[in-house]
């Protein structure tokens, strides 16, 4: 099994900077793709490691961060299998925040789509050089050594040299140009496709884990911070008094400010410095803060959403538009008309928000549980004021992220107080601090109609979204949302409808918004995918039959001709159309899987959903069970079409890890605000699903030759929209406003 | 100054009566295996074992665990080989890994004291321990294979179980 390595950059560096032990491998990605990657960023030829010692130990870096997603494990898959590695000497090597590694963000489940090739090209370089070493050791043609799992072996003698042995002489060679590399075939994979254990198991098992809020530095202090309750709102002044007075305290000072557009920056609040983070927490309980709360002190999210359920929202911009929907509605024969909810949310990572941080001679360190290190060193070095050459960042494991560690401004609160205290600090946020302070996933009020003719075909269909805009962290007045955000399955339903017309209203943030594990996708799909079920029901036909039918005939689903230039999330879109057939094979692979239409009991039912994102097609069907006031999950079937994948018990991993994270927002999630604070607090008013209300969950991975899609995030949009859909079938009321035990007692 | 028996050895700190066991354990003896999840006994992560039992030591004081043999999971086993260690890497358990410390505690600690539970007294021991990447149906798998070939064990009044 590969095993963990701790080494920090300066053991790295002198591991690598005796290049007479072994060969270190760099790879030049091509700057090109890294454009269409990451549309935006500057092309930077960049650099992956993979090191190999003269005993054989092959060290492989992961650049990007491990959220229990498996991606410590699955790129380094690759690089082992076309390098013909004995995966039980591989060990992992966590990159620093680093340019030379390329793109970092781990976000929008791509790692795979943007690395495949590239972790390929490391692999099979290394096995072309190790086959040149052996050849001149052996004064033959290298075409004649092959090589088996650590070994290169002369075909024609039977002669046999290990890596480790050949470590040294395969240094001298130059790099192969990638143009000239032989990749093996798919038939030969030895670790790609299969479900390799995860590298950190052992560690996990046995507790020996370090995560951001592990990190132990010498002379290290903890501090525990208060921070303003309303979004925008500032100390006006404190009284540390008591709070000094707690044994263990050391220090009570000010971090952060209050800064609009928040973008990643520290919240305004008074950190309480002490010897052990309880002493801390204790110490910030005896503070006595005046806050200026300031304007969204009036925010009240219940009946903000609320205004735009009753339609009293301004007017709306267009987005895309096909056909003439005005005049459809006019000859409808019938119309139907629902108005969907789903309020702000909460990541509630595991782990909440931690970092430690070192500011030593003008050069501050940092450890962190972010999943954007770059962005890290670069919202530190601003927010300490160094450069960004004099800020390195140590990336952990991450307990949890779901997008939350994205926003590095926990790391900023760490280094600004280990700056401002002159020692090592820890900043922990508290259960408490991660719900009243998060970046939420964005409240939504979507209303759809439809115009059906006399046939009962639909002719029309109409939505109109009301949400506030992750850009508003950004710039000021980012009333409308971002096309990333409505091209999430909103401004591009993908229905075979003659009319149709999106719509945006503008809404106001009162908060800090941030994208959470599948983002604006679950919004939208639980709009769409509850509407056309709705019509599915109005015209008395079976839903997955209707949904099959309104998606329509096999063809690319594109909008630009409509007015929203076709999206595809940053992916280029000749590599990855829509396809309408992906959608239709989900839903017939989640048909397939729970027997649809299957026989149920009295109160119980099955509700189906569809929805594509991050270049994945994912099909949900839900069973549910009623009682008096009690909605129980019984089953749920999850189809995914990702395209090729790389290790299929990661990808069955994720799909029951969005199943139980879908299901928790579904039956229990709302951060409601209230006079601009957070009502909610711990997991006694936020809950998340537990094992004894989990369902049995089936999975089917749809084997496909497509280009690799994504994995982490698709899973979660359609679960919302098919427990919904079920609880109908099972007799019970029509949810449009989320959470479901705003309808029912027991969930 | 306290006396606490962890893991098998005797270690003494200076702490407030009032600390949590968890803060004791993780920032004044560095065994950071155990995790802080909630603070108020809500999400298990915390879970550790006073004579066997699972606790959650983000709420007990460290005053009252003095006297106990505690044990984290760092003392779950001596070399990572407890049953229940080898189920969870053979069910391919963890995501990120956060939970499942305190996973493991609980369901050492149910199994300990019932060799053979039922579905439903699964769920019941487990209830308590949150997972957020949604390992759940992985650590039911792994805990009933180790219950499979369990053999008799007494109960905690000496009955069978």
């Amino acid at each position: 099994m590969a095993r963990l390595s701790k080494l920090n950059r300066r053991d790295f560096l002198l591991l690598t900077g005796i290049t007479s032990t072994g060969l270190v491998l760099q790879a030049s990605i091509n700057p090109e793709v890294l454009a269409f990657a990451n549309p935006g960023k500057a092309a930077l030829s960049l650099n992956l490691f993979v090191h190999l010692a003269t005993d054989g130990q092959v060290t492989i870096v992961a650049h990007r961060s491990e959220m229990g997603q498996g991606v410590r494990t699955s790129l380094p898959q690759i690089v082992a299998d076309e390098m013909d590695a004995d995966w039980s000497k591989v060990t992992i090597l966590q990159a620093q925040a680093d340019e030379q590694y390329g793109d970092q963000d781990t976000d929008g489940s791509h790692s795979i789509r943007s690395f495949f090739q590239t972790m390929r090209e490391m692999g099979a370089s290394a096995q072309f050089m190790l086959r040149q070493a052996a050849a001149a050791t052996w004064s033959v043609d290298v075409a004649s050594c092959r090589a088996e799992n650590h070994v290169i072996i002369h075909q024609p003698s039977g002669r046999r040299l290990g890596y480790g042995a050949l470590a040294e002489k395969a240094a001298q060679f130059p790099l192969p140009d990638v143009k000239t590399l032989h990749f093996k075939p798919e038939s030969a994979y030895k670790y790609i496709g299969k479900p390799v254990t995860i590298v950190d198991m052992d560690a996990i098992v046995t507790g020996a884990t370090q995560f951001g809020i592990d990190v132990v530095r010498p002379g290290m202090v903890h501090a525990s911070i208060e921070r303003c309750p309303v979004f925008g709102g500032k100390v006006k002044q404190f009284d540390a008094s008591q709070a000094l007075k707690v044994p263990g305290v050391l220090q009570v000072l000010h971090v952060g400010k209050a800064v609009e557009p928040a973008s990643f920056n520290p919240l305004a609040g008074v950190a309480v410095i002490a010897t052990n983070t309880w002493a801390a927490q204790e110490g910030r309980k005896k503070l006595v803060i005046t806050w200026d709360l300031g304007a969204h002190a009036t925010y009240d999210s219940r009946a903000m959403m609320a205004h735009f359920v009753a339609g009293k929202g301004e007017p709306a911009k267009q987005l895309r538009h096909r056909g003439d929907v005005d005049t459809a509605f006019k000859v409808a024969d019938k119309t139907h008309r629902a108005v969907y909810s789903v309020p702000h949310l909460e990541h509630a990572t595991m782990e909440p928000p931690a970092a430690v941080a070192e500011y030593v001679d003008g050069q501050c360190e940092v450890w962190a549980c972010v999943q954007s290190p770059v962005r890290t060193r670069d919202v530190v070095a601003g927010a300490v004021g160094l450069p960004a050459s004099k800020v390195t960042v140590n990336v952990t494991l991450l307990g949890g992220a779901f997008g939350r560690k994205s926003k590095p401004d926990f790391a900023a609160e760490a280094a600004l107080l280990a700056k401002a205290v002159g020692r090592p600090v820890k900043v922990t946020w508290t259960r408490e601090d991660a719900i009243q302070n998060g970046y939420y996933h964005a409240f939504s009020v979507q209303e759809y109609a439809a115009a059906l003719d006399p046939s009962g075909n639909v002719s029309a269909i109409t939505a109109k979204v009301a949400s506030p805009s992750i850009m508003s962290l950004f710039a000021p007045k980012s009333d409308y949302l971002a096309d990333f955000e409505t091209g999430q399955g909103f401004a591009n339903i993908p229905y075979n409808v003659p009319n149709i017309r999106a719509e945006n209203t503008p809404t106001v943030a009162h908060t800090r918004i941030g994208w959470m594990r599948s983002v604006y996708n679950i919004n939208h799909a639980f709009a769409s995918n509850s509407f056309v079920d709705e019509l599915a029901r109005l015209s008395k036909r079976d839903s997955l039959d209707f949904q099959l039918e309104i998606i329509g005939a096999d063809r690319v689903v594109e909008t630009t001709d409509e007015g929203f230039p076709t999206f595809s999330y940053g992916a280029e879109l000749s590599d990855y159309p829509f396809k309408t057939s992906r959608l239709k094979g989900a839903l017939l692979a989640v048909k397939q899987s729970c027997g649809w239409p299957a026989k149920v009991g009295t109160s119980e039912g099955w509700g189906i959903a569809v929805h594509g994102s991050f270049l994945s097609y994912v099909a949900v069907a839900t069973k549910v069970h009623l009682a008096s006031d009690s909605v129980r999950v019984d089953e749920v079937h999850i189809a995914i079409d990702c395209g090729k994948i790389v290790n299929p018990d990661r990808v069955k991993s994720q799909m029951e890890g969005a199943v139980i994270f879908g299901l928790s927002l579904a039956l229990y999630g709302e951060i409601s605000f209230k006079d601009g604070a957070v009502e909610q607090s711990n997991f006694d008013n936020y809950p998340l699903l537990r094992m004894d209300r989990s369902p049995k969950i089936v999975v089917t991975i749809i084997e496909s030759k497509e280009p690799h899609g994504g994995v982490g995030e698709p899973g979660v949009p359609p679960i919302a929209p098919s427990l919904v859909n079920a609880i109908v079938s099972a007799g019970g009321t029509r949810i449009r406003d989320l959470p479901v035990r705003r309808h029912y007692k027991k969930v | 100054m306290r006396l606490l028996n962890i893991n098998g050895v005797e270690h003494s700190v200076e702490a407030d009566p009032n600390m949590p066991l968890l803060w004791v354990v993780r920032d004044l003896l560095q065994l950071t295996g155990t995790k802080f999840g909630c603070g108020k006994g809500l999400c298990g992560a915390c879970t550790v074992h006073l004579d066997g039992n699972p606790v959650r030591s983000c709420s007990l004081p460290v005053s009252a665990a003095v006297g106990f043999k505690i044990t984290t999971i760092e003392g779950l086993s001596k070399d990572g080989d407890h049953p229940l260690q080898k189920a969870w890497a053979a069910h391919n358990v963890p995501q990120c890994g956060y939970c499942q410390s305190g996973q493991l505690m609980s369901a050492a600690a149910l199994l300990a004291s019932n060799s053979k539970p039922s579905d439903a007294e699964i769920d019941q021991a487990m209830a308590g321990n949150i997972c957020r990447c949604g390992t759940y149906p992985r650590i039911k798998s792994a805990i009933k294979s180790v219950a499979a070939v369990q053999t008799y064990r007494p109960g905690k009044d000496g009955g069978a179980v």
